[in-house]
């Protein structure tokens, strides 16, 4: 279990996440909302200690992140937002490289790797260097690594921005499998429709403030005859609600 | 420490070093540890290389009994080893952005840090692997047997590229535990390389202002106080005070290793992922007026892009640093200040040279297209002519070549007392030789644009990478010597100077108008 207690963060004077208490359990889905900006990659980023937090703890299993971080880094892989990182290796290198840091062993690992490799449709690819990758090509060579790590908690944000359906529907397979198996999975998303299907809890984040937390099913029940999209763009809709109208209506004079 | 762990970084490490030979190696299908094998190899070779460099002039003269030019090249090289390795150190720990990307894994702090230090340590090798040759041909010509010298050549070597990295390595993370670093450290690094380089240059001019040219001309230098135990280590090594000094640099060593272990490493990357991640929270408010013309805009834009960590740094080391160490190396001693008129002429070509000199791939000018990574395809989508984004962009790079010209003219003119009127001859020379040199230098750029890089280095060493660069300016050095030797040679032995002076003229505007014909042709005729 991940329990986040008073978590903030600041960058120089932005306040980007403001007293954060979160409790993710295993054996389900847990998904972050919220507009651009809100704080979502800024939690996920503490989460996996490229951030330290400015106040407030993060325990994994009841061990504190701040004081035995080595140890639950081995738990976690990570998927960032954005691809493009370790461009110049090959993809080959680049799982070598996750292969060496969680101390796996290559032979092991190597036919997930290669089913992984095949899901995803990335065989003829895998001698060719990451930035020659378009961009879904790197969001797949990453996630495979992630998922060729296989430790307990999957951490991804916006894991299928870029990817086809084929693969953004197998991703979402793999997810429902690892938490059915008792295993912690934690994403983000902007698309709502993937959150109503894949989230057993969810995290709303608004301006690095928290304004929901819970099932989506507890959510939607709050607010009758409404969709999922309906409700997020109420809770996190914008404040100034005319000028969408001004745009549209008076602003070509 | 990980063996794995450490394998594996440093293997990616390396790539990270040489991109250049990496692309080479992967074009011929090579990947992962077939890769990393040859890129070991081929950095071996380039030491080598280096080593044959430099040696061959060491080799000549019989160092046992020219203490003074022991020292001379001790100093010498230190100096070129500290320096690099300070840019080694920022580059490596505070400049590439790789670290980011390492903190979600599960890598030991310490394994990461190791394998930074080894190659900042490999980094420094062009600078010091020089003076294990020094010190092994010294340990020879004192007659000491070969198995023997050579051994205790790689002892003091060892010691001495330790005694340079810990020293670095202290001053870096003491500035980066202070508070005030933390909230500056782009300015701060910047200001202590520039410090480097400044004490390098005045190191070396001082170094050429020791030595004395003997009537028979060869050169002689006096001893250094500071390195002559060196020498002494090495010609008697068993002798009473020679002894004293291995001790004493033995326990030297591994007390700075016991501290740095002790108090440093440990905190080390937490300090660094401090550093780092306070470098975003710089929050860029620009007081700048907002510019309304195209190009205030484009100039604003490209003054940002200098922003980019390291940037400057780099392109002053390269294109002040090594071109004065050539400078410098071969002295102009005896010009008179009071030249005649007829001399202008010789200046003006000096200068020129001068900016085939300084000017070379890791030049500003040279990497101007490249910074705009991926912008300038974005760019090339707007409305605005391709030609004219290239030509604002050629000439805020010539520009910034030409103040870095004019200050080492001036420099120069005052150490050698050229007069105001030579060095404004000189200068001109410059301006026009950048122009000339900026051409094919910013066509290069476009021909081997690279938008996807990670670390500003991966574009210096576009091409042929850093031994080439250092050939080039060799060879223009030496051409441009000899040129200016006959030049004024005529000037001298022709009874009309003005024949001469007219006649290089003419010469002068035949090559520039073929020049600037032949990039025309080949490249600025092709946009739009
Ligand atoms: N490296 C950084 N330096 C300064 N401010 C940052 C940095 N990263 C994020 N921020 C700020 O922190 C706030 C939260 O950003 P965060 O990246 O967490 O948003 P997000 O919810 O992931 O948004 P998105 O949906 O666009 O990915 C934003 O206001 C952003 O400007
Ligand atoms: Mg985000």
């Amino acid at each position: 279990m991940i329990e986040i207690t008073n978590l903030s963060k600041n960058y120089g004077t932005k306040k980007a996440l403001q007293n954060l208490n979160l409790k993710i359990e295993p054996g389900k889905i847990f998904g972050f909302l919220g507009h651009n900006g809100a704080g979502k990659s800024t939690t996920i980023k503490t989460l996996v200690s490229i951030h330290n937090p400015t106040s407030g703890t993060v325990t994994v299993d009841g061990l504190d992140l701040a004081e035995h971080r080595q140890e639950i880094k081995r738990k976690i892989a990570y998927v960032p937002d954005t691809p493009d990182i370790f461009l110049q290796l090959s993809a080959t290198e680049y799982w070598d490289l996750l292969v060496a840091a969680y101390q796996l062993d290559r032979d092991a690992v190597q036919s997930r790797l290669q089913k992984l490799i095949t899901l995803f449709d990335m065989n003829f690819h895998v001698d060719e260097t990451l930035s020659s990758f378009s961009h879904g090509m790197r969001q797949k060579a990453i996630l495979i690594g992630a998922l060729m790590t296989d430790p307990d908690i999957w951490i991804l944000d916006e894991p299928m921005q870029g990817l086809d359906p084929q693969a953004a529907f197998d991703l979402k397979k793999l997810m429902q499998d690892h938490a059915q198996k008792g295993k912690t999975v934690i994403f983000s998303t902007h698309n709502l429709d993937t959150a109503e299907q894949l989230c057993d809890e969810l995290a709303i984040l608004k301006k690095g403030q928290l304004i929901y937390n819970g099932s989506v099913q507890d959510l939607l029940n709050q607010h009758e005859n409404k969709t999922l999209e309906q409700v997020y763009l109420e809770m996190a809709g914008r404040s100034d609600s005319k000028i969408m109208d001004e745009l549209e209506g008076g602003g070509h004079e | 420490m990980n063996k794995q762990q450490l394998k594996a970084l440093l293997s990616v490490n390396l790539r990270l070093l040489n991109p250049q030979a990496t692309n080479k190696y992967r074009e011929k299908g090579k990947t992962g540890s077939a890769l990393t094998r040859r890129l070991i190899g081929n950095f071996l070779f380039l030491a080598i290389i280096f080593v044959l460099f430099y040696g061959m002039s060491m080799m000549a003269a019989d160092m046992t009994k020219a203490p003074g030019l022991f020292t001379y090249f001790v100093a010498l090289f230190l100096i070129l080893g500290i320096s690099q390795s300070m840019t080694g150190i920022a580059n490596v720990f505070f400049a590439q952005k790789d670290l980011q990307d390492y903190l979600p894994l599960p890598f030991s702090e310490r394994d990461i840090f190791a394998s930074k230090i080894i190659i900042v340590t490999i980094n420094i090798f062009p600078f010091t692997l020089p003076l294990l040759m020094l010190f092994a041909i010294t340990g020879v010509y004192a007659k000491i047997p070969i198995v023997v010298a050579v051994i205790m050549a790689l002892v003091l070597f060892v010691i001495i590229t330790l005694l340079i990295e810990l020293g670095c390595t202290f001053v870096v993370l003491l500035l980066s535990k202070t508070k005030f670093f933390q909230k500056h450290q782009q300015m701060i690094l910047n200001i202590l390389l520039g410090i480097t380089i400044v004490v390098a240059v005045v190191g070396m001019m001082f170094l050429n202002n020791q030595m004395d040219s003997g009537s028979s001309g060869i050169r002689t230098f006096p001893v250094i106080g500071l390195f002559a135990p060196l020498f002494n280590l090495l010609v008697h090594p068993l002798a009473m005070g020679s002894i004293i000094h291995w001790i004493v640099l033995f326990v030297v060593t591994i007390g700075l290793i016991f501290l740095l272990k002790k108090s440093v490493v440990s905190s080390l990357m937490s300090q660094m992922i401090n550093v780092n991640s306070n470098v975003e929270k710089a929050k860029v408010k620009s007081k700048r007026k907002r510019s309304t013309s195209l190009a205030g805009s484009l100039r604003s834009y490209n003054f940002k892009l200098l922003a980019e960590p390291n940037l400057l740094i780099q392109i002053f080391s390269n294109s002040i640093l090594v071109p004065i160490v050539f400078i410098f190396s071969f002295s102009f001693s005896g010009i008179s200040s009071e030249l005649g008129i007829k001399w202008l002429g010789v200046f003006f070509v000096g200068g020129m040279f001068m900016s085939g000199i300084t000017m070379n791939q890791s030049s500003l000018i040279s990497n101007l297209l490249s910074l705009d990574r991926d912008n300038f395809e974005y760019i090339s989508s707007l409305p605005i002519s391709k030609k004219y984004y290239l030509k604002n962009k050629f000439f805020f790079g010539f520009i910034a070549q030409l103040l870095i010209n004019a200050i080492l003219i001036i420099t120069m003119g005052f150490v050698y007392n050229f007069g105001i009127v030579m060095s404004l001859s000189c200068i001109l020379g410059s301006v026009w030789g950048s122009f000339l040199a900026g051409q094919y230098y910013f066509y290069r750029d476009y021909r081997l644009r690279l938008t996807n890089w990670t670390n500003i280095t991966e574009l210096f060493t576009r091409g042929g990478g850093n031994l080439m660069m250092i050939l080039i300016m060799f060879i223009v050095m030496i051409v441009g010597l000899l040129i200016l030797g006959a030049y004024s040679f005529m000037i001298i032995a022709v009874s009309k100077p003005w024949m001469t002076n007219g006649v290089v003229a003419i010469i002068l505007i035949l090559v520039s108008f073929f020049v600037m014909n032949h990039y025309k042709n080949v490249f600025w005729k092709f946009l739009d």
